[in-house]
């Protein structure tokens, strides 16, 4: 058993599958509408539509223009130059900032390293190394003032565009005649026409640098850094992140690749002229924006910004076949630029807003006919059999949904805080917090040692020693496969009971949501929960998957099979866990005026069971009606749904053939208006309910008492009593 | 395909996409408990109606009329009593089934108006400045106590009537249940539309309308005169859940055919069996407390409403309370008289939240 985060799955076999309980057409099993919701919740989507759309623009213009496969070099050596600015430009947008000084930096390196080699004579490896340098001591003041001076980024870089542009005028004027001359370099031509391993040399060094920052930015802990500044300055800040230095190392990544990328467009073009690079912000700009990377920061891969820069080449190499006029590119860009800012801010904001308005996706649902429990003379005519119990923590309990009662009497049971009581024995009158789990407990039952054993919504499975030590037992099963949704946390652990073996089986209502929202359960009417067992080691595996809210689990008087309430179905199964008929599934009880909860073994060889809501007319209606179901949840708040009456108390007793023989009622609802548990020892009825303020102990009449001991665990070999272990098991780890 | 353009327009700007909702109870309506704190006078049946007459009140119960002072000395009418006003000393009685009968104080009864129009589902009475009688009819097509039934039919069917010696002259028809009336001034009179929820002035001469209140919280019942204005009964509350319902036809149509007519899920006057009717969330007892702010299916509210059509005081029982269903109001010396139908009681409540306008 693991004491650590995690518990062990274990490699059972496949799962039955629930689904046909349902009885409903094999589509039900799908929830397309809430699938996609899903996806969309997930990390990977935030990218995902800007990105198609920008894939779909490539298409578009790959089929609608005259651009073909022998634009492809074209294309790619624009890509591989330009692209150097988006990855510098992504970090920085990252980061939460703006660079608009780019063009102006590669301008000046352009420049600059025609000048240094032409007319400065300066030896031209040297050149070609410096230029990076310069791209960097240029974005460092563009760092320097945002990250130390706080200046606003959009400002800062719009005054250093102007200004680094100067500087190329001031070169281009000072020594425009040296630089309108060609002079022969290996450098130059290396870089311009050379190869390594079969790649041009632009290509190489953009390949290189892309999977350095991509690694960077997703891997390690300065590019997490970036990604943290940009989402939240002040989170980071209060996590000790080097805001300032963060911030300014973007700026100088930027300006080193813009540098890079400026002796690259030299050596392709070899352009003297002082309006080189000029307008490349904005081509980048979009670029970056087609790629999905956020302008507000925190969100945004150079991977994804690099589709972006393959968009926007695709349209200008388009603009340049169809022999567009300049302008029509500039507006093209615009407009890109304009519907994918719009999109990030709106795809951006309201995307988990959006994938959570769909992700309740009801299911119709057809009922069999409602039995009227107003008619008199019935075995279901109501009563107050319950009402006058007396109660046991009034005041102190909140929410005890099970109980279960030890070899001397005293009584153990869940709070909704997170807690297990303990209430001496034999009158009740004192208790206190016995253990604490977390969650809220729920289930309880004996194991074989002696230990309670109990179902934690929220939490898992725990076992509880005589100290009150609390135990994780079991909180994972195994993911099912191709589920967009992960399914492998034990999320709403409902009830449980122990099998002779040990093994024990929990109903996980469940898969989707917690036990706070588990009104969304009742009304998407769909089968999401499971039955599970763990087995002796602590291993989990799922037994019935696909089941339709299971709730109450009981082992049966003679051991070999697992009686199973399903709330939403209205019927209760009986699944053999040995014998001949082991892993069959039969029916026990169906068509139930009510939402069975708990089940319990009785002393005389039948079964105690409660209804935590009543069918009613209206409601059985509204779930034939999945759209308007849709409708409710996403009009109304979750207070206005409506659903199955929850304001009850029904207690019921059945046999092993699924024979109703009583039926106990309050039906003032003064003290019990909801019973979710009963359990009987001694000749008392325990009445326990997952939003009562108390517990009930209603004295039996002694013909109906028999003498089977419920504690005991049926079919088991020797079962120690309960609480009678002075020391805890040790247990495998 | 509309709806994925609503929801994809959701997605772009939430901002944009309206739904319909129900006004809340705000302002001079803010919910308070006075009703469940009021002093009961009768209680054992299901009083409805009720008028002034002298010092007395004179209350209807089912097919009987009876004076608050001598509660013992009911006089049965032979059918339902839908609606009173008073008449010199004795009373007007609307009677299903019969017509419009006065009933002399000596406890002679004389019939008044008994064409078909005045014998069905007159849910008010009253007395215009000039002494004239006008009354309002729920439905042309229904019996009086089929609110719920032209409700969820959304049918129109309802008229206001102005009676006068014997004849029924129709003053204007197509409303949507009118079920209270009271004089108005300038020949007018206020009528309150149950099921428009909404409060309309209406010419006795021409039947000319025109909105004095629109989109009420509430479903207005009958109207009293009062110092600063009105009172009005509320027997029923909006509620959203159902309003979403009744506009999906098809259930709609099907709720009407398999589901017996008091398990609708409309508002009504109170909460008989909870365990045969649907819940809504809000209403769950936890830890054996109903909140008193759930969505309510019944809900007490009588309110003063002044002449410039603002709300000045209001008296409530809430979701948690235990007068609901109060169908008629009537203010005398600083206390307010009322027949609650839901909980069966008349009780009286002094005023002490009335600001002058």
């Amino acid at each position: 058993m693991s004491t650590g985060f995690m518990t062990r799955i274990g490699a059972g076999p496949a799962p039955k599958d629930g689904f046909v309980l349902t009885g409903k057409p094999a589509r039900d099993r799908w929830a397309p509408q809430r699938t996609f919701s899903d996806a969309l919740k997930k990390r990977w989507m935030e990218g995902a539509v800007p990105l198609t759309l920008a894939a779909l623009l490539y298409v578009a213009v790959i089929v609608m223009t005259p651009v073909g496969m022998s634009d492809n070099q074209a294309m790619l050596n624009e890509t591989a130059q330009m692209g150097l600015l988006v990855i510098g430009l992504t970090f920085v947008m990252v980061g939460g900032g703006i660079d608009l000084s780019i063009g102006s930096i590669a301008a000046v390196t352009a420049i600059g390293s025609l000048t240094a080699h032409r007319a400065w004579d300066l030896p031209m490896p040297l050149v070609a190394l410096a230029c990076p340098v310069v791209g960097a001591l240029l974005g460092s003041i563009n760092g320097i003032l945002i990250a130390k001076l706080g200046t606003r980024p959009f400002i800062t870089t719009l005054v250093t565009l102007l200004a680094f542009r100067g500087i190329v005028k001031v070169l281009q004027a000072d020594f425009g005649e040296e630089l309108a001359f060609a002079k022969p370099s290996g450098t130059w031509d290396f870089l311009s026409s050379g190869t390594i391993v079969g790649l041009p040399i632009p290509w190489f060094i953009f390949l290189v640098v892309l999977v350095l920052a991509h690694i960077v930015l997703t891997r390690s802990r300065w590019g997490w850094w970036v990604t943290s500044v940009g989402s939240d300055r002040r989170s980071a800040r209060r996590n000790s992140i080097p805001v300032e230095r963060v911030v300014l190392m973007t700026y100088v990544f930027s300006g080193t690749l813009a540098g890079t990328a400026g002796l690259i467009a030299s050596a392709r073009f070899g352009r003297a002229d002082a309006s080189v690079a000029q307008g490349w912000e904005l081509i980048v700009l979009t670029a970056v924006v087609l790629g999905g990377v956020s302008l507000s920061g925190g969100r945004g891969s150079v991977l994804r910004a690099v589709v972006g820069i393959l968009v926007v080449v695709a349209l200008q190499q388009a603009s340049i076949v169809m022999q567009l006029k300049n302008g029509y590119y500039s507006v093209m860009l615009s407009v890109a630029l304009l519907t994918f800012a719009l999109l990030d801010l709106k795809w951006g904001k309201y995307r988990h807003r959006f994938a959570e308005k769909i992700s309740i996706d009801p299911s119709g649902q057809e009922a069999g006919p409602l039995i009227d429990i107003t008619q008199p003379g019935t075995v279901w005519s109501m009563n107050d059999l319950l009402t006058h119990a007396p109660p046991i923590g009034l005041g102190a309990l909140e929410g005890a949904e099970d109980m279960i009662i030890d070899a001397e009497g005293n009584l153990y049971c869940g709070d909704r805080r997170g807690w297990v009581w303990k209430f001496d024995g034999p009158d009740h009158e004192h208790g206190r917090v016995f253990a604490r789990t977390g969650g809220h407990p729920l289930g309880l039952a004996w194991d074989l040692d002696g230990n309670i054993v109990t179902a934690v919504s929220g939490m898992g499975v725990f076992r509880i020693y005589p100290d009150g030590r609390a135990e994780l037992l079991a909180n994972q099963v195994r993911r099912t496969k191709l589920s967009v949704h992960d399914d492998s946390a034990m999320l709403f652990a409902d009830d449980l009971d122990v099998a002779a073996d040990g093994s024990i089986y929990v109903s996980d209502f469940s898969a989707r949501v917690g036990a706070a929202e588990y009104p969304v359960e009742l009304v998407e009417m769909r089968a999401n929960g499971r039955l599970i067992r763990i087995a002796p080691d602590g291993s989990t595996e799922v037994v019935i998957k696909n089941y339709a809210f299971p709730n109450g689990v009981c082992t049966s008087h003679d051991g070999e099979s697992m009686l199973i309430a399903s709330t939403l179905l209205y019927r209760v199964d009986r699944l053999y866990i040995s014998g001949p008929r082991a892993g069959e599934l039969e029916t026990v009880l169906e068509n139930l005026p009510g939402c069975p909860d708990n089940i319990n073994r009785a002393s005389d060889g039948t079964y105690w069971m409660t209804f935590v809501a009543m069918r009613t007319p209206m409601s059985d209606l509204i779930n034939k009606w999945p759209a308007i179901r849709r409708r409710m949840t996403k009009e109304l708040p979750m207070d206005d749904w409506l659903l199955p009456q929850l304001n009850v108390s029904c207690v019921l007793k059945f046999d092993e053939s699924g024979q109703i023989i009583r039926v106990l009622w309050d039906s003032t609802l003064a003290n019990y208006p909801m019973v979710t548990s009963v359990k009987e020892v001694d000749g008392v009825l325990y009445l326990g309910g997952i939003n009562n303020n108390r517990l009930g102990r209603l004295v039996l009449d002694p013909s109906e008492v028999g003498d089977i001991d419920t504690r005991v665990v049926p079919g088991a070999a020797h079962t120690a009593a309960p609480m009678s272990a002075a020391e805890p098991t040790e247990v495998m780890a | 395909m509309s709806r994925l353009w609503g929801t994809l327009a959701e997605l772009i700007s939430p901002g944009t996409v309206r739904h319909q909702s129900v006004a809340p109870l705000e302002a001079g309506l803010r919910p308070n408990s006075a009703l469940d704190a009021a002093s009961v006078l009768l209680d054992g049946a299901e009083y409805d109606d009720l008028v002034p007459i002298g010092d007395d009140i004179v209350v209807s119960a089912g097919t009987t009329v009876l004076k608050l002072s001598a509660p013992s000395a009911a006089v049965d009418l032979g059918g339902q009593v839908t609606a009173l006003a008073s008449d010199g000393g004795g009373v007007v009685a609307a009677v299903e089934g019969r017509g419009i009968v006065r009933l002399a104080p000596g406890g002679h009864v004389t019939e008044l108006c008994s064409i078909s129009a005045a014998t069905s589902c007159i849910t008010a009475l009253a007395r215009t400045a000039d002494g004239a009688l006008v009354a309002t009819r729920g439905s042309a097509s229904r019996p009086y106590d089929d609110w719920s039934g032209a409700l969820v039919r959304r049918e129109e069917q309802g008229s206001l009537l102005a009676i006068h010696e014997g004849v029924a002259r129709v003053v204007a028809d197509g409303l949507a249940w009118p079920s209270g009336v009271a004089e108005a001034g300038n020949g007018d009179v206020i009528v309150s539309m149950s099921h428009g929820t909404s409060l309309e002035r209406i010419g006795v001469a021409d039947g000319a309308r025109s909105t004095f209140f629109a989109n009420l919280p509430a479903h207005p019942g009958r109207i009293a005169a009062h110092p600063t204005g009105w009172v009005i009964a509320f027997p029923y509350v909006r509620n959203r859940l159902s309003e979403m319902l009744l506009e999906e036809q098809d259930f709609v149509a099907e709720m009407i055919a398999t589901i017996e007519q008091e398990e609708w899920m409309v508002p009504r006057l109170r909460n008989d069996n909870p365990y045969t009717s649907a819940l809504q969330l809000g209403q769950l007892r936890v830890l054996g407390v109903l909140k008193p702010w759930a969505p309510a299916r019944s809900y007490g509210l009588v309110a003063v409403i002044d002449r410039h059509g603002r709300f000045t005081a209001s008296w409530h029982s809430r979701v948690d309370g235990s007068q609901h269903g109060v169908t008629a109001v009537v203010a005398r010396d600083h206390h307010l008289v009322m027949a609650v139908r839901g909980s069966r009681d008349v009780i009286t409540i002094e005023e002490t939240e009335i600001h002058d306008s």
